[in-house]
């Protein structure tokens, strides 16, 4: 328990000259930086903590960066990881492929509600276990309606329940994104291959883009998250899935570090009915082209002129 | 250079005495400032977390509070307009207490931004060139730019007007007037913007309307000569400052066709609302009635609809108005009225139902409370000691000629050598 | 009056969308990309390699109705639950005569591998769904050639229908186990 800065300043026996020190390297250590870089007793590996902060603090937003920036970011934050927990791991700034889009299909009568995505979407993406954050959300409907709000989105009973029937919502990367054109700072964007991204970084944390999103995609860190170090997944993206701090937005991003190497995200891999269907929209030989082509599709909000690029269909 | 160091030591003495009312008025809000800033320090440390937000509700208390604030800090222009457009100058005594609270609700409301958002160290990143400021796509980024704009336009005019009279000239119309011409168009836009920002996003259907941005003008010019109303009262009563009465009569006409325009303005809305039973109509069907055995803001709708009712009401008859008494208890009825209106009633239903319809309710922690409370202090603070300096000037007690500092260059100000300042009561 | 008119053009331009995508421009830019020619190619999981009584010939050596009188039962633990009872047997799908393959409607014979054919004798509808991408459990990525399940993949093909089962987790009860 560190003293309040106005204890300090109220303490007779320092005299002012301390009491402001005391208080300067205070606000140093709040962002984590001065106070181990000044102090000559700090351990080298802690001046490099610090340096590492300090440059973190500074750094551009993402979109800005060169190339060499963006390696040398990321690098960063693998050498700051191994620093502070003595593991490795392996962030990439992998860019998008030419001529990809990425799009999903979701097909309601397979959907049975096991919520195997949800589960793999948390282990993946190094979700905050202690607030139960996931991206994903099944909602429970009866059949006879659509209607989410009769829904229920927090069922916990031998599934599929006679009578109902499962829909899974999570962010529709749209194509006309409103959160995006609302951050007053641009620290969350679409990729060139269709991916609605937050610069964990640069976010401030005005939350707008919570306000803005249609679809309840956006979760925000109202604490530091907790993810135990043994279950932290260790290839990780700077635009996906390395861990993220207090004050940030986050969201679903089709598993960016997963998608880009060719991968399927992870819900799509959990799902055990095959009901979630991933895939480049400007191929048009892909499984999602076909059921564009073939099925009967919809989606949701379509009024809200977002074009989300996923859709949902029915055998 | 010289001058203008006396006149900001002649300022600072002025705001640094007074009587032991003033003292002690001053010394309450500094303690309900540091118990603010504690709060707040325990909102750094430990994160949002603290706050009653999540992730259904990502905004309350603090950006309610901005809300009203903004419309408090916008309702400036209507002392300013009639004295400088209508050339009606019942009105000039008051500009000046006027502009001082402008700033003060600013002031107030970029603090409850500051407060609001997760990462306050990243600020940075809304400045131009090292920053990435997103203009003029978002409207947040609107809001930033016209809540500093108007901040300082209303910190330049009256610096100009007070630093002019206080060395004992007449301010110059052909610097200050087009000034104050742009700051009443900016004081429109600066609310209309900060109802732009809510309505703007189809994804609440609750503020995703037209009428958002005029109900948030009509509000405004309703809350804020109703406070100004009171703090003239309180200025003339206990500040020595001549208020005209006339000044007080036609801020009251003000507030009453504000008020009526407001209770107009809220029928159409429900109307909408509730005339068939749609989804868009939720969020108003849940903070009017609630929906099963989520009502926590029921009770608060109401009893605004009762103060906001009653107060419109008392000031439409004439001879009711005019009656010191009622008039007063009715302009804190609209200010109380709407500031539940604005902070509980315009911003968190928006957020319930949530985008899939389910109901998650939010009420404000300690937390929120007691730094909402400190940002309040530190506004009523700022507005006390701009108060303090510019009714001296004003009433020509605070001269350069005065001045203890312009003949001697020593900075120490000497109490005594001001017999210009007034004490109040 | 002059200032307010370019306040609100200025704010008019909040509205102009700079960004390069259009609104409402995404099935065009599909559209533009081409039309496809079939369904997508891909690769089924063999099935074989998964068949604990393969090859049927170990056992299957005399004729079905000598091997009837001999003990132990085999199969003994298949019970049929595929469409009506009235409708299918053990040889409508398999041959009376084993020949380490499946038996078609019209007397084709078919690897087990390539039981799907066998499938989409009657579930024509699933089986374009399931070469179009529609059904089934792919197991590659998105970019590679694309791996799926046959239907016997999730499907047992004596009892198809999917049991019910608890959830992995549930949003606030997370990880509880019934």
């Amino acid at each position: 328990m560190t003293d309040s800065p106005f204890q300090i300043l109220n303490n007779k026996t320092m005299d002012r000259r301390d009491a402001m020190t005391t208080l300067g390297g205070m606000l140093a250590a709040g962002l984590g930086v001065l106070q181990t870089s000044c102090s000559p007793l700090a351990s080298a590996a802690e001046k490099e903590k610090a340096q590492l902060d300090w440059q973190a603090y500074f750094q551009q937003n993402f979109q800005l960066m060169t190339d060499t920036e963006k390696d040398a970011t990321v690098r960063r934050l693998e050498r700051s990881y191994e620093l502070n927990t003595g593991n490795r791991i392996d962030v990439s700034a992998q860019g998008p492929r030419k001529d990809v889009l990425y799009g999903y299909a979701f097909n309601v009568s397979k959907c049975r509600g096991y919520m195997d995505c949800v589960k793999a979407c948390i282990e993946e993406n190094n979700q905050d276990r202690a607030s139960g954050m996931a991206y994903i959300r099944i909602h429970e409907n009866k059949k006879g309606s659509m209607d989410f709000e009769e829904a229920n989105d927090d069922f916990f009973h031998q599934v599929p329940a006679a009578g109902h029937f499962y829909m899974g919502t999570q962010c529709f990367h749209c194509q006309n994104p409103p959160c995006v054109d609302v951050c007053p700072v641009k620290a969350t964007w679409m990729e060139p291959d269709g991916i609605v991204v937050v610069d964990y970084n640069w976010c401030i944390g005005c939350r707008y883009c919570m306000a803005a999103c249609p679809y309840d995609a956006r979760r925000f860190n109202w604490a530091d998250p907790v993810v135990p170090i043994e279950e932290v997944n260790p290839n990780q993206h700077y635009l996906g899935n390395r861990l993220r701090k207090k004050g940030v937005v986050e969201k679903c991003t089709f598993c960016i570090q997963r998608s880009r190497d060719g991968k399927n995200p992870a819900c799509v891999e959990a799902c055990p009915t095959g009901a979630r269907v991933f895939g480049n929209l400007l191929d048009p030989n892909s499984e999602i082209r076909w059921i564009l082509a073939n099925k009967k599709v919809f989606r949701l909000k379509e009024d809200l002129g977002t074009e989300p690029k996923f859709w949902y269909y029915m055998d | 250079m010289r001058t203008l160091r006396a006149f900001f030591n002649d300022a600072l003495r002025e705001a640094t005495q007074g009587s032991t009312a003033y003292h002690a008025w001053m010394g309450v809000l500094t303690f309900l400032m540091c118990c603010g800033a504690w709060a707040y320090s325990v909102q750094l440390r430990e994160g949002l977390i603290v706050t009653g937000l999540h992730d259904h509700v990502s905004w309350g208390f603090y950006i309610s509070n901005f809300t009203f604030l903004v419309g408090v800090a916008a309702a400036a222009v209507i002392l300013v307009m009639p004295t400088y457009v209508l050339k009606d100058h019942d009105f000039h005594s008051a500009v000046l207490i006027g502009e001082a609270m402008a700033v003060a609700a600013l002031i107030m409301a970029i603090s409850f931004v500051v407060v609001d958002v997760g990462g306050p160290a990243r600020l940075w990143h809304l400045l131009p060139v090292v920053g990435r400021i997103n203009f003029p796509r978002s409207l947040l980024a609107w809001d930033i730019l016209v809540l500093n704009g108007y901040l300082a336009l209303n910190v330049g005019v009256p610096f100009y007007l007070l630093y002019s009279h206080w060395q004992g000239r007449e301010a110059d119309k052909r610097y200050y007037v087009p000034v104050v011409l742009l700051s009443i168009a900016w004081a429109v836009s600066l609310h209309l913007v900060t109802a732009f920002l809510y309505a703007g996003l189809p994804a609440r259907p609750f503020w995703n309307s037209s009428l958002l941005g005029p109900r948030f003008l009509a509000t405004a010019f309703t809350a804020g000569p109703a406070l100004m109303i009171l703090v003239l009262t309180l200025i003339r009563r206990f500040g020595g400052y001549p208020v005209a009465h006339e000044t007080i009569q036609k801020l009251s006409v003000v507030v009453t066709v504000a008020a009526q325009i407001c209770v107009v303005m809220t029928i159409s809305e429900l109307f909408v609302e509730f005339y068939r039973n749609t989804h868009h109509g939720q969020s108003a069907r849940y903070l009017f009635f609630g929906i099963g055995e989520k009502r926590a803001l029921v009770p608060w709708i109401w009893s605004s609809i009762a103060l906001i009712a009653t107060a419109t009401g008392l000031l439409t008859l004439h001879h009711l108005r005019a009656k010191k008494a009622v008039l007063y208890s009715a302009c804190v009825m609209l200010f109380v009225g709407i500031l539940i209106e604005k902070g509980i009633g315009t911003i968190i239903p928006g957020f319930i139902p949530e985008p899939w319809g389910k109901i998650h309710e939010y009420s404000p922690t300690w937390v929120e409370l007691t730094v909402a409370l400190g940002i309040w202090a530190l506004g009523a603070f700022v507005f006390t000691v701009l108060a303090k300096v510019a009714i001296p000037i004003e009433m020509g007690l605070l001269r350069e000629a005065n001045s203890a500092l312009h003949s001697t260059v020593s900075p120490t100000p000497q109490p005594a050598a001001n017999p210009a300042a007034p004490t109040p009561e | 009056m002059r200032l307010t008119l370019l306040a609100a053009i200025l704010l008019l331009t909040a509205c102009a969308n700079h960004e390069a995508t259009p609104h409402r421009s995404l099935l065009a830019t599909l559209e533009q990309s081409g039309t496809s020619d079939g369904p997508p190619p891909m690769q089924v999981d063999p099935r074989i390699p998964q068949m604990t009584k393969y090859p049927c010939a170990r056992c299957h050596e005399k004729p079905l109705t000598a091997l009837k009188q001999t003990k132990p039962a085999a199969h003994w633990e298949i019970k049929l639950q595929h469409a009506p009872a009235t409708f299918t047997e053990c040889k409508t799908c398999h041959s009376e005569t084993p020949t380490e393959s499946l038996r078609l409607m019209n007397g084709k014979e078919v690897s087990f591998n390539n039981s799907y054919e066998l499938c989409a004798q009657c579930h024509s509808r699933q089986a374009a769904d399931w070469r179009g991408g529609a059904h089934g459990k792919r197991t590659s990525g998105w970019a590679a050639e694309r791996k799926v399940l046959s239907c016997t993949g999730c499907h047992s093909p004596h009892q198809p229908r999917l049991n019910p089962r608890w959830p992995a987790m549930s949003r606030t009860h997370s990880e509880e186990t019934p």
